[in-house]
Parts: C-alpha cells; sequence; structure tokens
C-alpha cells in the first residue's frame, strides 16, 4: 500500500467513528474546561466592572489585556499559568490513555463489541506499557537534543561574525525547522512504538520501541511522507477555523457561542486527525 | 546716508554671520586628527584642545573623560555595574577597548604626562580608569584660555555599549580624551557607568579622519575637505560649532544617501544623510520619512534645526549594540533585514534619537545626573510624534489586527514595575538598570503627558518651547524646568514636581465602590406614630404609586500614595451626567444622591489627564458586570488552552 493509500485508508477509518472524536473532544474540553471558570473569577474581577471593558465584546483591545495582566493581583496571573502547566501534565497522562483506547478500537478484529468498553478496557490494557514507553522515549528526546545542540553549536561558530544578516536569519530558521523535524520524528517512532506493542499485544515496550526506530529508519521515505501528508490535513482545518472563525462577528451572546462552538469543532477535527495518524501508520507497519 | 548704507549692510551681515557661531559660548573646543587602522581596529589620534576657564575661580587641574578604558577589563566600574552586559548585548571578552593617553602638554610648552594621574570620583573603584586628571603647573585665571595638545591610541571594543567594531563597522563615539565640566567650583567628570551617559560643554570641532578608501565615512558636522592620499587612504575634515560632542563611523557596506530637507515655517535648510548598510537598503525610505518627520515636529513644536546636516546611521547586522544612540547632528538607528512595516521600531528610534539633536544635543543637561532631562523629555516628545505621524493607538505595532500605542507600550513598563526609585537621581544609583531605564524613559515621558493633560496642550506647548528656548546651548537642570512650567502656566506645580520627580510612589485612583439601593418605604415609629401600610389615601381609594427612589453610592478610593485632584464623572440610567471633584487627599471619600434614577457607571478621571495613573482599570466601574465580554474572553482562553492541550499531546 502505497502512501496515499495508507493516508486515505487513515483519513477514512477515522472519519467512521464518530464516537471516538466526540469522545477525545470531550476529554479536552473536560481538561481545559477548569480554565474557563479560573480565567473568569480572574479576569472578572479584574476588570469585569470596568467600564474598559464595554469595548471588548466588539474588538480585542491589547490595552484592556495589558491592564488585566498588570492589575490583576499578581497571584491571579500565576494562578493561572500554574493551573494551565498542570493542565498540561494532567492532559499528557490522558493521553497515555486515550493512545491505548484509540488502538483498542482500531486493532479490534470483527464480531460484536460495544464501543465504550472496548475504549476504556483498551486505555486500562495498555496504560501501564504506553506509560513506560514515554519514560522510554527519555533517551530518544536526549540524543535529539544533543544533536541539536551540536549543529546549534556548529552554525553559531560558523557566524559568529557574520554581518550577513540574509545568512543568518535563513540558517535560524534552518535551526528552527529542524528542531520540528526532530520533534516529528521521535512523535512519529513512538506512534509506531505503541502501534507495534498493541497491535502484537506485547509487554516488551523497550523492543517495541528499538523496532519502531528501525522501522523508521528503514524506511524513512514512506514514514515521513505519510506523517508530513497528514500533517496538510491539519493545517488545512486550522485554515478553514480561522477563516470561518474571522466570518463570525462576535458582538453578541448567540455568536460569541457559534464562534465558540467553531473552535470546538476545531478541536475535534485534531481528535479526527489523531485517529486518522494511528489508523494509516498501523497500515504502512502492517498491524492495523 | 547713502554712503553709509553699505557699511550698515556689512555689520548688519557680519552680525547675522555671527548669529549661529554664537548659539554658545564655546568652553571646550578641539582640533583632531584620527588615523583608522582596520587591521587592529585602533584610531591614531591627536588632539588640541583649547578650553576656557568660564568660572569666577582659578582652576589648578583638569579632568578628562577616557571613557573607552571602561571596556579595558572586567574590574572597571561600568563592567562591575553591567556585569559585561549592555543593552541586551556581551562584552567579547577577547575584543577589550581602551585609550591610552602616550603624552598630554601645553601646547608649545610644558610637559603635563608625568602629573597623569587615574581618579574615581563616584566609587573609590581603583581598576577603573575612566576618569584621568593632569595638574596645570600654575592655576588658569579666570576667563582665560588654555590649549592642551595630546596624543592618544584607542582601541575599539567588539560593538558593546554604543561603541566598536564589528566586521568591516565601525561606530567611533566617546573615543578621544574629552574634558569634564568644570561648574559651580569644582569638577563635573564622572565615571563611565553601565546606567549612565554623558555631559559636556559646548566649543567648536575640527575633527580630520584618515580612512582606508574602501570605507564610506560619516561624522558630526559638515564636510569641508576630501583628500585623497597616497597610501591608498582619503581623509574628511568635518566643522561643527555649538556641540559638546564628535562621534564618526566607517563602513564599506554602506550606501549613502544624501536630500535637502527645507521647512518654510519655522525656516529649515538642513541637509538629510543617511548610511545605510546594504543588508537594509530596502529600509531607507521608512528611515527618511522617519527623520523628515522628527525634523518637522521637532522644528515646530520646541523651535527650528539649526545645523546644516544630520547624519543617520545604519548599524551594520551584528552591531546593534551601536544602534539607537546620539551624537551632536548624528545618531544611530537600528533594524533588521525583515522588518514588518507594522512594527514601527526604525521609526521609533530614528524619531527618539533625532529628538535627542534637541533634549542633549541643543539643551545640554547632565545626562549623568539627570538623566529624565534629555531620556524623559525625549520619550515625551517622541510619543507624541509617532503619535502625530503614525496613530495614537498603534504607532508601535500595528500588525495583523495587533494594534499597541507608544503610551501603551510605555505604560506596560511602568505600570508593572517595582517602584524603587524617584525618577530624580543619579544614573548609577538606581537599583537596576531596569529601574533606571523605566524611570528616565517611560516614567518621566508619561509624567509630561499627564502634565501636558493637566495644564492644557497649549500651555505645554508654549512651556516647552519657552524652556528649549532659555536654556539652548546650556546645562539646565531639573529645578530649570520646574521654575520654567510654574512661570509658563502660572500656577504652583511644587506639590505635582515634588511626588513625580521626587518620590517612587504611584498614583492610582479608583472608583472602590459602586450601588445603588432602593429606598423602601419606612417601616416602625417615626415621630411617636406608627408608619401607615403603603398605599393606601385617605378614604381607602387606592393610592397613585410613588416613583421608585434610589439611593445611590459611589466611593472614591486612593490606593497611591502620590495626591493628586480628582474628577468623577457619575452617569444615571436617566441619561444625567454628574461631574463631581475631589482634592484628592483624603484616602477614600463619597458621593451620595437619592434619585429616582439609577446610577449606571462612576468613573474618575473621565478625561484620562492621569496617563501615570497605575491601573486604569479600577478608574471606572459599571453597575452590572459587562458579562458578554468577560465571556467572551474567557471562551476564548478556554480554546486557546483546548488548542494548546492537543497541540502537546498530538
Amino acid at each position: 500500500m502505497n502512501v496515499i493509500q495508507c493516508a486515505v485508508k487513515g483519513i477514512r477509518e477515522s472519519t467512521v467513528r464518530p464516537k471516538m472524536i466526540v469522545l477525545l473532544w470531550s476529554f479536552n474540553l473536560l481538561v481545559a474546561g477548569l480554565c474557563y471558570f479560573v480565567f473568569l473569577r480572574a479576569f472578572g474581577g479584574a476588570v469585569g466592572t470596568s467600564a474598559l471593558v464595554k469595548e471588548m465584546v466588539h474588538k480585542a483591545d491589547m490595552n484592556v489585556v495589558v491592564e488585566f495582566l498588570t492589575s490583576a493581583s499578581g497571584g491571579a496571573v500565576t494562578e493561572l499559568f500554574v493551573i494551565v502547566i498542570g493542565l498540561s501534565v494532567l492532559y499528557a497522562l490522558v493521553s497515555v490513555f486515550l493512545y491505548g483506547g484509540i488502538l483498542q478500537i482500531l486493532i479490534q478484529k470483527g464480531g460484536r463489541w460495544r464501543f465504550a468498553e472496548t475504549f476504556f478496557a483498551g486505555g486500562g490494557r495498555f496504560y501501564g506499557r504506553f506509560f513506560r514507553l514515554e519514560i522510554y522515549s527519555l533517551g530518544l528526546w536526549l540524543t535529539a537534543g544533543l544533536i541539536f545542540i551540536l549543529i546549534n553549536a556548529l552554525i553559531n561558530f560558523n557566524f559568529r561574525d557574520s554581518t550577513n544578516e540574509q545568512t543568518t536569519f535563513v540558517f535560524t530558521i534552518i535551526k528552527i525547522l529542524f528542531a520540528f523535524f526532530l520533534v516529528f520524528l521521535i512523535k512519529m517512532i513512538m506512534d509506531y512504538a505503541r502501534i507495534l506493542i498493541a497491535g502484537r499485544d506485547s509487554r516488551d515496550v523497550f523492543r517495541s520501541l528499538l523496532e519502531a526506530v528501525r522501522f523508521v529508519l528503514k524506511k524513512p521515505a514512506k514514514t515521513l511522507a505519510l506523517y508530513y501528508l497528514l500533517g496538510l490535513a491539519g493545517w488545512a482545518s486550522f485554515l478553514l477555523y480561522k477563516v470561518l472563525d474571522s466570518a463570525v462577528p462576535q458582538t453578541s451572546t448567540v455568536t460569541i457561542a457559534i464562534g465558540f462552538l467553531l473552535a470546538q469543532v476545531f478541536i475535534a477535527s485534531r481528535g479526527w486527525l489523531k485517529i486518522a495518524y494511528q489508523a494509516a501508520q498501523g497500515r504502512v507497519i502492517g498491524l492495523i | 546716508m547713502r554712503r553709509s548704507i553699505p557699511i550698515f549692510a556689512a555689520i548688519f551681515l557680519f552680525m547675522a554671520s555671527a548669529l549661529f557661531a554664537a548659539l554658545s559660548r564655546p568652553i571646550a573646543s578641539y582640533d583632531i586628527k584620527a588615523r583608522l587602522v582596520p587591521a587592529e581596529k585602533k584610531i591614531l589620534g591627536s588632539e588640541i584642545l583649547t578650553w576656557l576657564n568660564d568660572t569666577d575661580l582659578p582652576v589648578s587641574e583638569l579632568r578628562f573623560h577616557l571613557y573607552l578604558n571602561a571596556f579595558k577589563n572586567s574590574r572597571t566600574t561600568f563592567m562591575r555595574e553591567s556585569g559585561g552586559s549592555s543593552r541586551g548585548f556581551k562584552a567579547d571578552k577577547n575584543n577589550w577597548g581602551f585609550i591610552t593617553v602616550k603624552n598630554i602638554r601645553i601646547q608649545d610648552g610644558d610637559d603635563l604626562t608625568p602629573s597623569m594621574a587615574f581618579i574615581q570620583p563616584d566609587d573609590g573603584n581603583a581598576d577603573d580608569r575612566t576618569v584621568m586628571k593632569i595638574d596645570l603647573p600654575t592655576p588658569l585665571p579666570p576667563g582665560k584660555k588654555i590649549a592642551v595638545a595630546i596624543e592618544f591610541t584607542s582601541k575599539l571594543p567588539k560593538v558593546f555599549a554604543r561603541s566598536g567594531f564589528a566586521g568591516d563597522f565601525y561606530m567611533v563615539g566617546q573615543w578621544f580624551p574629552k574634558i569634564g565640566v568644570f561648574q559651580n567650583g569644582a569638577w563635573n567628570c564622572h565615571q563611565y557607568h553601565a546606567s549612565s551617559e554623558f555631559f559636556a560643554d559646548y566649543g567648536t570641532y575640527h575633527v580630520e579622519i584618515t580612512a582606508p578608501e574602501k570605507f564610506v565615512v560619516g561624522a558630526t558636522g559638515k564636510r569641508n575637505g576630501e583628500t585623497k592620499n597616497a597610501d591608498g587612504t582619503r581623509t574628511y575634515v568635518h566643522d561643527q560649532e555649538n556641540v559638546h560632542d564628535f562621534a564618526w563611523t566607517a563602513c564599506p557596506d554602506f550606501i549613502e544617501f544624501r536630500e535637502k530637507y527645507a521647512l518654510a515655517e519655522p525656516s529649515v535648510k538642513t541637509e538629510m544623510i543617511l548610511l545605510v548598510h546594504r543588508s537594509h537598503v530596502k529600509q531607507k525610505d521608512r528611515y527618511a520619512q522617519a527623520l523628515r518627520n522628527g525634523l518637522e515636529f521637532y522644528s515646530r513644536s520646541y523651535g527650528p534645526y539649526p545645523y546644516e546636516t544630520i547624519t543617520l546611521v545604519d548599524p551594520a547586522p551584528g552591531a546593534m549594540g551601536a544602534g539607537g544612540m546620539e551624537y551632536p547632528t548624528l545618531f544611530t538607528a537600528g533594524t533588521t533585514t525583515w522588518m514588518p512595516k507594522g512594527v514601527r521600531f526604525p521609526e521609533m528610534v530614528t524619531i527618539h534619537e533625532f529628538g535627542h539633536g534637541y533634549w542633549y544635543g541643543m539643551v545640554g543637561s547632565n545626562e549623568f545626573e539627570e538623566a529624565w532631562l534629555d531620556e524623559g523629555i525625549n520619550t515625551y516628545s517622541e510619543i507624541k510624534a509617532m503619535a502625530k505621524y503614525y496613530g495614537e493607538d498603534r504607532s508601535m505595532i500595528d500588525i495583523g489586527g495587533l494594534k499597541i500605542g507608544s503610551v501603551a507600550y510605555n505604560r506596560m513598563s511602568v505600570i508593572g514595575s517595582g517602584r524603587f526609585d524617584p525618577i530624580v537621581k543619579k544614573s548609577w544609583e538606581y537599583i537596576s538598570g531596569g529601574s533606571y531605564s523605566l524611570n528616565v524613559y517611560a516614567k518621566a515621558g508619561l509624567m509630561l503627558l499627564t502634565l501636558e493633560k493637566w495644564l492644557g496642550e497649549e500651555v505645554m506647548s508654549r512651556l516647552m518651547r519657552t524652556y528649549f528656548e532659555r536654556w539652548k546651548f546650556r546645562h539646565p537642570t531639573s529645578k530649570d524646568f520646574i521654575h520654567t512650567a510654574e512661570e509658563v502656566s502660572g500656577k504652583d506645580l511644587g506639590w505635582f514636581f515634588s511626588q513625580v520627580l521626587y518620590s517612587p510612589d504611584k498614583l492610582d485612583y479608583a472608583v472602590s465602590g459602586l450601588k445603588a439601593e432602593e429606598i423602601a418605604a419606612g417601616e416602625g415609629l417615626f415621630d411617636g406614630r406608627a408608619t401607615e401600610p403603603p398605599g393606601k389615601e385617605e378614604g381607602g381609594a387606592p393610592a397613585k404609586p410613588a416613583p421608585k427612589v434610589y439611593r445611590n453610592e459611589i466611593t472614591v478610593a486612593r490606593y497611591g500614595e502620590w495626591i493628586f485632584p480628582q474628577e468623577i464623572l457619575v452617569v444615571f440610567d436617566d441619561g444625567e451626567k454628574v461631574r463631581e471633584t475631589w482634592d484628592g487627599k483624603d484616602r477614600w471619600t463619597r458621593f451620595v444622591y437619592q434619585k429616582t434614577a439609577k446610577v449606571v457607571s462612576a468613573e474618575v478621571d473621565p478625561d484620562h489627564k492621569m496617563v501615570l495613573d497605575a491601573n486604569y482599570a479600577n478608574n471606572s466601574r459599571v453597575l452590572e458586570l459587562k458579562r458578554p465580554a468577560v465571556v467572551k474572553a474567557a471562551l476564548g482562553f478556554t480554546a486557546w488552552v483546548q488548542g494548546f492541550l492537543s497541540l502537546i499531546s498530538f
């Protein structure tokens, strides 16, 4: 199966599983929803009764944001920051669970099965293994970090006395792109490792990780092409969201609600993409 | 009579030609020869300083600034205070900078070299060699001049704290032995500090700069000669009167643009010289337009630009440490190759640094001791100029719907900062470089905007013009500014300046409470009688319902230490608007109204005069929470967090 076929299959498999998309979206909303109340209290308390916010319903006013950041007691902003960090950690842990559920559903063969039961059973079944995988992946992150530091130092050394701003700028962009490439590469390897663990019901997590690395190194063109092809679908949904969002003037309760709904559709599309990635990559490695 | 006309005309022409030269009293004049040696990053120099003792006291010693010695090692006062970094750039420890005085003597007279000594009048740091003292064989009497010949070598550092080299780019500032200012019976000649700039007397400069032919050279003043030398170099002669410093630059990658600038009212004729680095040549028009704007704004607001040239230097990439710096008739700006049009950093820097030609260049206040007089006044001027030419609410940033004006930009740094220092303080005595910057730039600028809104634009305009006219080519102090402000406004402003200039506290007034309560019909005993139940008239007929009466309470509080008289605007739901005044002295006051109308909102400082107010948000209060706006913001934030979470776990 070639890359495009894999991508199409992955997207199709994702699209026919609306329940799973809704579930992923629900988890996201559930975790992030706490921020709504904290922000509402902090922002409302700091500037909510000020005439300054009158116009905010019509247009974003940076001045109000600045006043909020500086006038809200330092505690409110710090509280928000801590909560976002805390929720990020929580969501990372939840994601480990979600991966188990997604893969359990995707590898499920025919016969009668109930969605919720299977999803949550998968999440629980693979949680320990996927969590260990995250820990083992620190080795990959460390290696990638060292490679990046080396490349960065090499570039900086060669341009230490440069007065050619264009070249320096181009190399800075290259450095950033390279950093992203390394991040995506590791995320991709992790996807394959998870698929290997779930597809074979393997308990040898470390071996699965090494096998995933080997697989990616053996088929770099195919794996990378598929990864970035599906990434394009993500960008397309983001751009569509931005276009639709800017078309809705959020100046009334109804339109504000519509704007928020659009954001939720976009977040759901992120879940859809996540499933598509697992399904498509599972086909490449031949386990889904 | 007829015969006398040409004589009068000649006298008139002589006086007119002498008029410009007489703008300042030349105290310290220099005749300098400088040769750039690129291979060694050095300048070989000699100067003849003619110094006038313009005081009533004899002078027995001379003191000189040797600014470049600030970059000589890690133990200088500058390096200790800055930790080796300035304006976000680090000093290169492989390229120290220094200045060596080979010999110094009275012209055609005594050798003074043996009496040379380094002194540290500010901090006693023996490793600091930025101030040199020499003893005169005989005291110089009042009103007499002395000519001193000095040979020196200046080694430039890798661009750091305004001066130095980066590749083939050279910014040569603070580079020659420069005499201090003798005033009030003592030398005012401070060491070079991390958070300080400069102070010098006015004079006439004649400078001959020799550099390899490939370099494009720019310098303070007008070019009066250029000769090609046999050794592959060129010598450029620059002259300028009525200035107190001289800087120059050289780089083979400069592209020179010249443009005549003329303004009819007031009359200004000058030549704009733009030395733009090849990498930034696409931004030449942005620089040029900003400079035209600066020339127009400052000439019309304060007084006509009097010099024949103004040179803008665009530092090379990698030399931003030399950017954003002012010298007489020359300044450095700064940009990058890809600077979006909506990010008005090049425009802001150009207008600001050009403006220093007025506030520093012509009005020669002491930057060591009262930096706000140049930086603060110039920030105020820059804010006004940027607002005029680029829009009040978008003068700094106008990109993709994000708009930030200069006032908001400056408020950001002031209102979020600690309050450790007042505006007036010696530059090196602030708790940190950040405190120095926010006080002498942003806070002082906003302080003057507050004053403008307090006095009115017309009075403020007169004040600034008067201050400029009265103190140009002299050395004013804060007291002189205050005196001018009081004289022009006809008001006692001591209460204002004593707070904003000399106290680190804050200004913060707020509407701390707002409520409207319906006054219920009385219950209980009144004058020994029980009240009648409402709603009935004599004879038992149903009464016409009385209109509801509300007790409206507005509490205004002072959260800061600074005391300002306040105006309060109260708006009722029947459209009535009431303006109240309060002297602002107590910690709080309350306004109570019993009306059939309910209060809708209240606002202190409704005309937004208090630009320095630390919290605009609490200046106003509405009776009902603006829920849609708050909910919209909260939902937006939640969606942002959702996106972030999905991104980190994709």
